[in-house]
């Protein structure tokens, strides 16, 4: 769906005239806390986060004049993370996943899907409690393995935040456009028409019963009050911009998404043209690594983090995550170093990974071995889920 | 035991249990196994084999990094699980030609609820906005039809000139389950539209738009979302 400069224009007097009105409160309540995994498909090289570990061993061409050292024991490169700004970086922490899989689709399908086929990212979004209207939403196309439903918490896969914005009440209106009273009282209706065909189709069709239940969730909220012509100029998109594809498009729907409540978004995909996605083979000098995040990541990470960080009322916490970090000769290692920002957040480095050769050694937290299930967690622990449906955190930065 | 009996255990071993954490087998700078607990770590917990036709034994099939290939499977029952949901191209075809005439299904409308490229096959989802997205076609679709009556084709009733009734909406309601889901609605999805029909005269005064939220009521169905 595009938006004509009309609509967009007529969306920002309506805006400026709902803001006028007493009581016309913005959807998301005080503290309102959204879980972002930004996912790169092929791996995510550890030298952005933790590039200290390969200093020693002049790996990737990290060395102590190109590392920047923002405190709590956390050494970026400087020509990648160390560019998120101070005040990003002083909320970030990075934790050690110690996974032992060196093949990528176990690796993608294993960090987003627990050992007993539940989803970690419904799992996490139905813990942080059942008010948002959406409660997980996928904004990219690498999201690994299948992700049944909880109930009826289920992920809405987007293409398009023109239907999002429809949907979430912010675009103009005209006489065709159906009033959200009698649209939420149509899709009732549609739901109980569609009955017989979910029932004999719980499966294939689980995400049409998602998809009006959601709506019809939405359509129960009060309308979101976003300026969406900001968001996207803050991305460098036109309000028109609206098919999601690369990840400025991705992170200023995750920003809509923010506004609107959602519990978990799930942005990822992309890769530098050095490389098959992410798996930078033959990289021994990082250089196709850094150019991949400064060319494709970093700008709009950049804009998303230090908005999200300041943003008052919500605490959005975003990780970055992919298969693995890199071992010797830029191969797969078992391992993975997930960052994390958030505005509660300490700074630090829990389970770090120790470069050894073909394979890495880690650093035990707590006693125990940082995994895939505490890196969740800490998302878990991070969120102020009521309840913590991942087990312990041993990840101390909440 | 017999070896036959050993034989066809082993097998069985070889298709269900757990697939154990890689080890380090180069010697030298690597974690040895004794440093490293994770080792021990199970990772992966294999379901039992998926089995054809109410056969008691299936047999399961593991990747080159032993993940199960065929964990995604599950037993389902004859005739069940059989509809899909429609892609944007389909979308676009249905409410462009056959039964709204709307001209406003834009390419990013198709791409939106998903179009799939050549030689390649992803089968499309639903969400919150494409479900509000394809019931806002339909109300402003059937309301473009309904607002003037020499437009009353597709549907074609002087119905529309006045609020919905029992026996009207019971009518009409059936008239659109035919030309937008290309079937007769059943008993169970008729009521529905009914009633409805009948609330739609409390929250909206003028006939041809009560009528047009029945309309789009019914496109925003699974009858007309999946095939």
């Amino acid at each position: 769906m595009r938006l004509s400069r009309r609509q967009i224009m007529r969306s920002a007097l309506g805006l400026a005239g709902a803001s006028l009105v007493p009581g016309a409160a913005l959807a998301a309540p005080a503290d309102k806390t959204t879980v972002v995994v930004v996912n790169l498909p092929g791996g995510l090289h550890s030298l952005y986060a933790q590039a200290d570990s390969f200093v020693s061993k002049g790996w990737y061409g990290c060395t102590g004049s190109n590392t920047l050292d923002v405190g709590n024991g956390v050494v970026v490169d400087s020509s990648t993370f160390g560019t998120l700004g101070a005040a990003t970086l002083s909320r970030m922490c990075n934790l050690g996943v110690w996974h032992g899989i060196t093949a990528h689709d176990l690796a993608q399908t294993s960090l987003m899907v627990d050992p007993t086929g539940q989803s970690y990212p419904l799992q996490l979004a139905r813990a942080m409690g059942s008010g948002a209207a959406v409660a997980c939403a996928n904004l990219s196309d690498t999201l690994a393995g299948r992700h049944k439903p909880i109930g009826t918490t289920n992920i809405s896969k987007l293409a398009d935040s023109g239907a999002v914005l429809a949907a979430l009440g912010v675009s103009p209106s005209d006489e065709f456009t159906p009033d959200r009273a009698g649209a939420m009282a149509g899709l009732k209706a549609s739901l109980r028409m569609s009955a017989p065909l979910l029932a004999k189709n719980q499966r294939s069709l689980e995400s049409v019963q998602g998809g009006l239940n959601g709506v019809i969730r939405a359509l129960n909220s009060p309308p979101v009050a976003i300026d969406w012509p900001a968001v996207a100029a803050a991305y460098g998109l036109s309000p028109g911009d609206t098919l999601l594809g690369g990840f400025a498009t991705q992170f200023a729907a995750a920003e809509l998404l923010v506004q609107a409540g959602t519990n978990v978004v799930l942005v990822g995909g992309g890769g530098p043209s050095c490389s098959l996605g992410w798996d930078t083979h033959s990289d021994n000098s990082g250089e196709c690594a850094r150019s991949g995040m400064v060319d494709i990541v970093l700008g709009p990470l950049r804009t998303f983090l230090s908005r999200t960080l300041a943003m008052p009322g919500h605490n959005v916490i975003t990780v970055i995550t992919g298969d693995f970090t890199r071992a010797y000769g830029s191969e797969h290692a078992g391992n993975l170093v997930a960052s994390v920002w958030g505005p509660k957040l300490r700074g630090g480095t829990s389970g770090a990974f120790t470069p050894t050769g073909a394979y890495s050694s880690y650093v035990p937290v707590n006693g125990q071995t940082p995994g895939i299930k505490q890196m969740w967690s800490f998302l878990a622990a991070a969120a102020g889920a009521e309840s913590n449906p991942f087990g312990e955190n041993p990840h101390p930065f909440v | 035991m017999s070896p036959l009996r050993a034989t066809l255990g082993l097998l069985l071993c070889a298709c269900s249990g757990t697939i154990m954490s890689p080890s380090p087998s180069v010697p030298g700078e690597l974690a040895g196994p004794g440093s490293d607990p994770s080792l021990d770590t199970p990772i992966i917990h294999l379901p039992a084999a998926v089995a054809c036709n109410g056969a008691s034994v299936g047999r399961s099939y593991h990747g080159f990094a032993g993940e199960t290939l065929d964990a995604n499977r599950l037993p389902l029952g004859g005739g069940q699980d059989l509809a899909r949901v429609r892609d944007g191209s389909d979308l676009g075809t249905q409410f462009g030609g056959r039964s709204l005439d709307l001209a406003n299904v834009t390419r990013s409308d198709a791409q939106a609820f998903g179009v799939a490229p050549s030689n390649w096959y992803e089968p499309a989802e639903a969400s919150f906005a494409t479900a509000y997205r394809v019931y806002a076609l339909g109300f402003e679709g059937c309301l473009k039809k309904l607002k003037n009556p020499a437009n009353y084709h597709p549907f074609g009733h002087a119905d529309f000139a006045s609020a919905p009734t029992t026996e009207s909406a019971t009518r009409q309601c059936q008239k659109m389950g035919q030309i937008m889901w290309w079937r007769d609605m059943t008993p169970e999805e008729l009521a529905p539209c009914v009633e409805y029909a009948e609330e739609v005269r409390s929250l909206e005064p003028v006939p041809q738009r009560q009528w047009a939220y029945v309309c789009a009521a019914v496109a925003g169905s699974a009858g007309f979302l999946v095939y």
